[in-house]
């Protein structure tokens, strides 16, 4: 997916897509490929600085994910709005960390290690 | 159903190689023997319907033929005994004396005894000396009384269990292929899946992880090579000092892991002595060791875009050390 792919999406188009993207993280984790999962990162990230640089920083919609069926799209999507949803985003974390269903659960857990030791600050 | 001769002298006879298969056939056949006379009863043991697929006693019938699909191999009715999947040697036994002597026991020294509905009472302990949580997987055509369908590639499982609680709060299991798929990648998914499902059904149940057993139905006999690491992915949290004393020990169904990875502790000069020193290696299941190693290799958003190993290049071997038991932690290998 090209940046032009990206820019001609509706914000609609491009929530719908990053669930995708998180649904095949899953599947590659399932599988062990790293390759896949590393190449679907940056596709991930390519969308959320999409949303980001929309107007009003529409990576607010992603919120809608927050309860999507698949945990991996959960966690993705807390995880990416930190930054506009920092409460709700972190209750999410704790929320998944406490399912203790893995691995989701131990990196929302490493999430917010991140958060509390200034590792990872939210942007 | 043929059996093989299965003697040394039988297969000098038949000029060809006597192989440990030929006992191994002869085993099952033995066995097959047993079950399938009219009075198979009187010669199970006392816990053997945890073994059996839950229909299982209409193949006990004297008429259990007219039941089957044409060419249904019975072998496939009892050969989950194979697996022995609950065998624990830990267990007590009645004392030798009483008629029930030798026999598994409860906890309290009750003598168990397995019941026509498959509740067994001889079940292991799980810690706090309640009975575990058992989680039978098994085609969902078998609760059918018209006799088994072995078509298709895949069967759709459901649960069971002899625990008495609401088990709507499960969801259903995951597809297993009925044939061992050749590809590992693909038995791995499989397993995966299996461990995960049966990881949220015990964090789901109101007993709480008193222990588990699974009994894998006999349409997925190939998960039973897999089932150690099942049966590990399961493990509760435990103290470093019992992970890292585990590592002594090697155990199907686990791994030794290096806090400090090796890899990492090769490239930022850390001594041989120190990666592979007692105090860094520790015992986790397999499953989990692979959802570890996958989380350090993959890119992660909280450390600006880089991989876990990329952000600890350059850290102190203390540094590296306290991520390492954090993640442990957060997998739920450790106890915090």
């Amino acid at each position: 997916v090209t940046k032009n792919t990206l820019n001609r999406m509706s914000v609609g188009e491009l929530v719908d897509y990053f669930a995708e993207i998180c649904v095949g993280r899953d599947d590659a984790e399932l599988d062990g490929d790293i390759a896949r999962l590393n190449r679907l990162f940056r596709v991930m990230t390519a969308v959320e600085n999409e949303l980001r640089s929309r107007s009003n920083d529409q990576r607010s919609a992603l919120l809608r994910l927050y309860t999507h069926s698949n945990m991996q799209v959960r966690l993705d999507a807390a995880k990416a709005t930190l930054a506009v949803a920092p409460e709700a985003a972190r209750e999410l974390l704790v929320s998944i960390e406490k399912s203790g269903e893995q691995p989701q659960a131990m990196d929302a857990g490493m999430c917010l290690w991140t958060l509390d030791e200034g590792i990872f600050k939210p942007e | 159903m043929t059996v093989r001769a299965c003697t040394f002298a039988a297969c000098c006879r038949q000029k060809r190689s006597f192989d440990m298969t030929d006992l191994h056939d002869a085993w099952l056949a033995k066995h097959r023997a047993r079950w399938l006379r009219p009075n198979a009863r009187l010669y199970m043991r006392a816990d053997a319907q945890r073994f059996l697929r839950p229909d299982a006693q209409r193949f006990l019938r004297h008429d259990w033929q007219r039941y089957v699909q044409p060419g249904f191999d019975p072998l496939f009715v009892h050969a989950v005994l194979e697996g022995k999947a609950n065998f624990n040697p830990a267990q007590r036994r009645v004392p030798a004396g009483p008629p029930d002597g030798g026999q598994w026991t409860r906890e309290g020294g009750e003598s168990g005894n397995g019941t026509a509905d498959g509740a067994a009472g001889t079940d292991q302990e799980g810690p706090g000396g309640r009975a575990p949580l058992r989680i039978v997987i098994y085609p969902r055509d078998s609760l059918q009384d018209s006799g088994p369908t072995w078509e298709g590639p895949t069967f759709d499982f459901s649960t069971r269990d002899l625990v008495p609680f609401d088990f709507s709060i499960f969801e259903p299991p995951p597809e297993i292929p009925e044939r061992r798929p050749p590809s590992t990648r693909v038995r791995n998914r499989v397993v995966k899946k299996v461990a995960g499902w049966a990881a949220r059904a015990v964090l789901r149940a109101p007993l709480g992880p008193v222990g588990v057993v699974i009994t894998i139905a006999e349409v997925a006999m190939w998960l039973h090579e897999s089932y150690p690491y099942i049966q590990a992915y399961l493990d509760p949290p435990k103290s470093l000092d019992e992970l890292q004393r585990a590592a002594a020990v090697r155990k199907k169904g686990y791994d030794v892991h290096h806090i400090v990875e090796q890899a990492a502790g090769d490239k930022l000069g850390f001594s041989r002595a120190m990666i592979d020193g007692p105090d860094n290696r520790v015992r986790i299941p397999t499953l989990k060791h692979w959802q570890l190693t996958g989380w350090y290799m993959t890119p992660n958003k909280v450390f600006g875009g880089q991989t876990p190993r990329a952000y600890l290049v350059g850290k102190s071997w203390e540094e590296h050390v306290r991520v390492g038991k954090l993640a442990l932690i957060k997998v739920g290998v450790l106890r915090p």
